[in-house]
């Protein structure tokens, strides 16, 4: 799998980009240069030099130490509403998927519902109803991919049932939960791994739309969303406040999709060799 | 006692015309230690009738609609998945026409194996490593350990079977239903895996039913024939006797189109039945098979013929043979 991965320069690069904003967040204590929130009327707007390599905004705050510490809330967002989106998403998906007829419908009419709104009204209507905070953040987002996640994964099940093993498994006289768990998960497992990378890049995107329109990530904690939206009023003045979190938000985003491509690739054996 | 025996069987799918049945007045029975052999064309109603016996029939698109399966005195039909649950596996298995796609790609074949014992509450222990051993011995799987760590796509599509067939007889079935258990593989493999199960059946007293569309199979494995067309049998009798002597312009048709070495002379064409299966849309009143009969009478239209005796165990459902 690893040696796969690295034969494939667009999953190296995926996961370098990946890598790193991993590192960021969780070496942000150390390696950031500066107190993320420690104000500085003296050095106020400072262009990128030597002492602040990226500049500083209008309170004086160090733009490279808010932005390192920013990737912890995107990250940690990102992944702990994938997961919990996933989990959730994929249950709903499976039984949907693998027993069809009253089951499908009665678990999928909510989430074609929540598939009708638009991510950021449904998302702001969930956080204006929960009120801001981390914990809520990662509520509504994982709220926004559990219908995602139940579609892809239903689509995933209900092929795979069709297949003989799954009649094998019937056939042996298989519970429906064993032949879920132990035959159509395994099976549907490399999917649900894509889409989970795929996904991450929306949340954090998500997070980041969020923060930028004053209901994510509060201030003074640093959030890239956040920080563009504290920039935007004085974009030409101070670029680097708008630039660099951008860059890191890109960087990541390209990051996630290379790697979920990849992944794709790696995994489909229908791929695999294809394009390497 | 008879330990299966199906009593006017129809199974109804679902089509953009409403339900229609695939097979229709479908009546045989099996004893322990006998094989049935069930032979016909692809869209005759083999497999429908294994699946309904085994009550696979997905409700999403079909239905058993009428008749009974009657399993050592108890009704399958409108059995409770968990009671069906408790027999599968256990008391009746199954094994598929193609090995490959029948094994989950993600287990070893000793996991697989061991997962019927799990499913029935066996536990995946020692003792349940122990057993799954000794079934690949029992179906002469050489180095046994060895391919129980192995992964479907590692072994070949004999071994492959062979998993299958110790998987199927994880419990001592009494009944073992064979979905073309042969067609996917090479010439020399089937010979073996036909006679492992000959031997399994003998030595375990399995009553067997063997689906084919290979009338050379029947001839030699088989005890027993119910020649499928169209969704109904058109002819059943001992093997012997049906395959020498057969009713049915339909029987004699799929032993003429059989290749023989020498039976021909250079030039002759192989005989054929001309046309295909009609498909269960378009089924009319009379004999299905009609349309593709040399013998076609009046009658053959209008009315369809039962199955009634011509010689001692053997019937035929044919207008032509009674009148002959």
């Amino acid at each position: 799998m690893l040696a796969l991965i690295l034969k494939k320069p667009k999953a190296v690069a995926g996961l370098s980009l990946v890598g790193l904003m991993l590192l960021l967040a969780l070496l942000a204590p150390w390696i950031a240069p500066y107190d993320p929130l420690a104000l500085d009327p003296a050095v106020s707007n400072q262009a990128p030099s030597g002492q602040f390599w990226l500049g500083t905004d209008f309170f004086g705050r160090d733009v490279l130490s808010r932005m390192i510490w920013g990737a912890r809330p995107s990250l940690l967002i990102g992944f702990a509403s994938v997961a919990v989106g996933c989990l959730i998403g994929s249950a709903i998906g499976l039984a949907a998927g693998y027993f069809r007829g009253w089951v499908d419908a009665v678990l999928m009419r909510p989430v074609d519902v929540l598939l009708s709104f638009p991510i950021v009204v449904l998302a702001l209507a969930l956080v204006a109803a929960l009120g801001p905070s981390l914990f809520n953040l990662i509520i509504t987002i994982s709220l926004l991919f559990v219908p995602r996640f139940a579609r892809v994964v239903r689509a995933e099940a209900m092929a795979l049932r069709e297949l003989d093993y799954i009649d094998a498994a019937r056939v042996a006289g298989q519970r429906p939960v064993a032949i879920i768990t132990r035959h159509v998960l395994p099976n549907a497992m490399a999917q649900i791994i894509v889409t989970c990378t795929v996904f991450m890049a929306n949340a954090i995107l998500v997070e980041a739309g969020l923060s930028f329109l004053g209901v994510g990530v509060t201030p003074p904690e640093p959030s890239w969303g956040n920080m563009l939206a504290e920039g935007r009023n004085n974009i030409l003045g101070a670029p680097w406040l708008t630039t660099f979190p951008g860059v890191m938000l890109t960087l990541t985003l390209i990051g996630f999709n290379l790697l979920g491509d990849a992944l794709r690739d790696i995994l489909d054996p229908r791929l695999r060799g294809l394009h390497s | 006692m008879t330990l299966l025996s199906v009593n006017n069987l129809a199974t109804e799918f679902n089509t953009q015309a409403g339900p229609r049945r695939a097979i229709d007045g479908v009546s045989f029975s099996v004893e322990r230690g006998e094989v049935l052999g069930i032979v016909g064309e692809s869209g005759s109603g083999k497999s429908v009738t294994a699946l309904s016996i085994m009550g696979l029939i997905d409700p999403q698109v079909g239905r058993i609609s009428g008749g009974s399966i009657t399993f050592d005195g108890r009704d399958l039909v409108g059995l409770k998945l968990a009671e069906l649950q408790a027999l599968r596996g256990k008391r009746i298995s199954m094994v598929f026409q193609e090995p490959l796609s029948a094994l989950n790609p993600c287990f070893t074949i000793g996991d697989q194996i061991g997962e019927v014992f799990v499913a029935h509450g066996d536990g995946a222990g020692a003792a349940t490593r122990a057993r799954v051993l000794e079934l690949l011995k029992l179906v002469h799987i050489p180095d046994p350990e060895g391919i129980l760590r192995r992964y479907p796509h590692e072994i070949s599509g004999g071994m492959r079977q062979r998993a299958m067939i110790a998987m199927a007889l994880a419990y001592t079935p009494d009944l073992l239903i064979a979905d073309e258990p042969t067609t996917a593989l090479d010439v020399t493999i089937q010979a073996q895996v036909l006679n492992l199960i000959d031997r399994l059946r003998q030595e375990l007293k399995l009553a067997v039913i063997l689906i084919t569309h290979d009338i050379g199979i029947v001839a030699q494995y088989t005890d027993r024939v119910a020649v499928m067309y169209g969704g109904r049998i058109v002819e059943t009798g001992p093997a012997e006797t049906l395959l020498s002597a057969p009713r049915h312009p339909y029987t004699i048709g799929l032993l003429a189109s059989v290749p023989r070495l020498g039976a021909r002379r250079p030039g002759e064409r192989l005989q054929e039945i001309p046309g295909t299966v009609p498909s269960i849309t378009e089924i009319l009143p009379g004999c299905r098979f009609a349309s593709r009969c040399a013998h076609r009478m009046s009658r053959c239209d209008e009315q369809a013929p039962a199955l009634v005796e011509r010689a001692p165990g053997q019937a035929a459902a044919c207008w032509w043979t009674e009148a002959a």
